[in-house]
């Protein structure tokens, strides 16, 4: 079979899927997929959302690698907030002494007006 | 050196200036070791040791949720009106959950009051940073994915820089919901209630934010399909 035909081929054969994916129920596009990722991770997807989530991404190899980039980032955001959870930034010279002051001065204003 | 007059010297044969220092250097021990419920105490009863014993213990986390947030030019500003805040709080702290944990929701809060209050600028769009769709509805591949080998480079710690970079490079918006929920891990109903905004609308925005985070740092890695 010569490429342009079998171009054509491919072609034809989208165009079914894309069709298929926006008007078969339990199929969806990539664009109402991109709608489900955030619950699929949260865990919050329904019994249906799960199934017509699962059947895209059988048939769809583009979200495939969407998803498993997506989650490849997610690990490395733990990582980060992991790493940030236990970040302390040093207080520069002065800072604390500053803060100590701000507080003694919100004290000593709440005791001029205690009504305030 | 010093080469003047004898130092005196106490009972226990150290100099006299080392006695003074004792009590000062125990008291500075046991500030430390005060456990968080005397520090709110003595906090409610305004006393000075209180407010030097909070900022100590808790100053340099409470900067760095800042920085996260505001960057580091104001985060010092954020930080004095965070402590003043939680001062100015005090008594209305029912303990349900650490003091730590509060202080945290008050800098987080006293960031967000400060970005509010900047310039008001145009929202920057994300949209150039999100998957497209083609004419057929099929999602638009970027031409590079995430190559194999990208597992050995999660234990280099450049890595999490170059996260840490890259949510920076976000829009505004988008950046604050992201570092929100994924970095200082507050759950979805917090970031809406503190954002102002529907569950929904945090959800959605959390989500192209990270799409837009994925394909940033994608592009660091770029590999040629084909």
């Amino acid at each position: 079979m010569t490429t342009p035909v079998r171009g054509r081929l491919r072609g034809w054969k989208l165009d079914a899927k894309a069709w298929a994916m926006r008007r078969v129920p339990m199929l969806c596009t990539c664009a109402e997929f991109d709608g489900f990722v955030a619950d699929y991770f949260a865990g919050r997807l329904s019994a249906r959302e799960r199934l017509v989530f699962d059947i895209h991404l059988r048939m769809c190899g583009a979200c495939r690698r969407f998803l498993e980039a997506y989650r490849r980032m997610l690990a490395l955001e733990a990582r980060l907030a992991g790493e940030e959870s236990a970040d302390e930034a040093p207080l520069p010279a002065g800072v604390p002494q500053g803060l100590v002051r701000a507080m003694q001065a919100a004290r000593d204003a709440g005791r001029r007006s205690p009504e305030s | 050196m010093d080469a003047g007059g004898p130092v005196s010297v106490t009972r226990e044969g150290g100099s006299v200036a080392d006695e003074a220092r004792r009590p000062l250097r125990e008291e500075r021990a046991a500030s430390a070791a005060m456990p968080d419920d005397e520090l709110l105490r003595r906090l409610k009863a305004g006393e000075d040791t209180a407010f030097e014993v909070l900022v100590a213990r808790f100053g340099g986390r409470m900067l760095a949720v800042a920085r996260r947030l505001v960057g580091t030019t104001h985060c010092e500003d954020v930080l004095q009106e965070a402590f003043v805040q939680a001062y100015r709080a005090i008594e209305r702290f029912e303990e349900r959950s650490s003091l730590g944990t509060w202080l945290h929701r008050i800098t987080v809060n006293a960031a967000l009051m400060h970005l509010r209050s900047r310039d008001r600028r145009p929202e920057e769009s994300i949209d150039a940073l999100l998957d497209g769709y083609g004419a057929r509805g099929f999602r638009a591949e970027p031409l590079w994915t995430f190559p194999r080998s990208s597992e050995e480079l999660l234990e280099s710690r450049q890595v999490t820089e170059l996260v840490r970079e890259k949510i920076a490079a976000l829009p505004d918006g988008y950046r604050i919901v992201i570092t929100l929920r994924d970095i200082e891990g507050l759950d979805t109903a917090e970031v809406a209630e503190l954002l102002d905004m529907t569950e929904g609308a945090v959800k959605t925005r959390l989500h192209r934010a990270r799409t837009a985070l994925k394909n940033l740092l994608g592009s660091l890695w770029r590999d040629a399909r084909g």
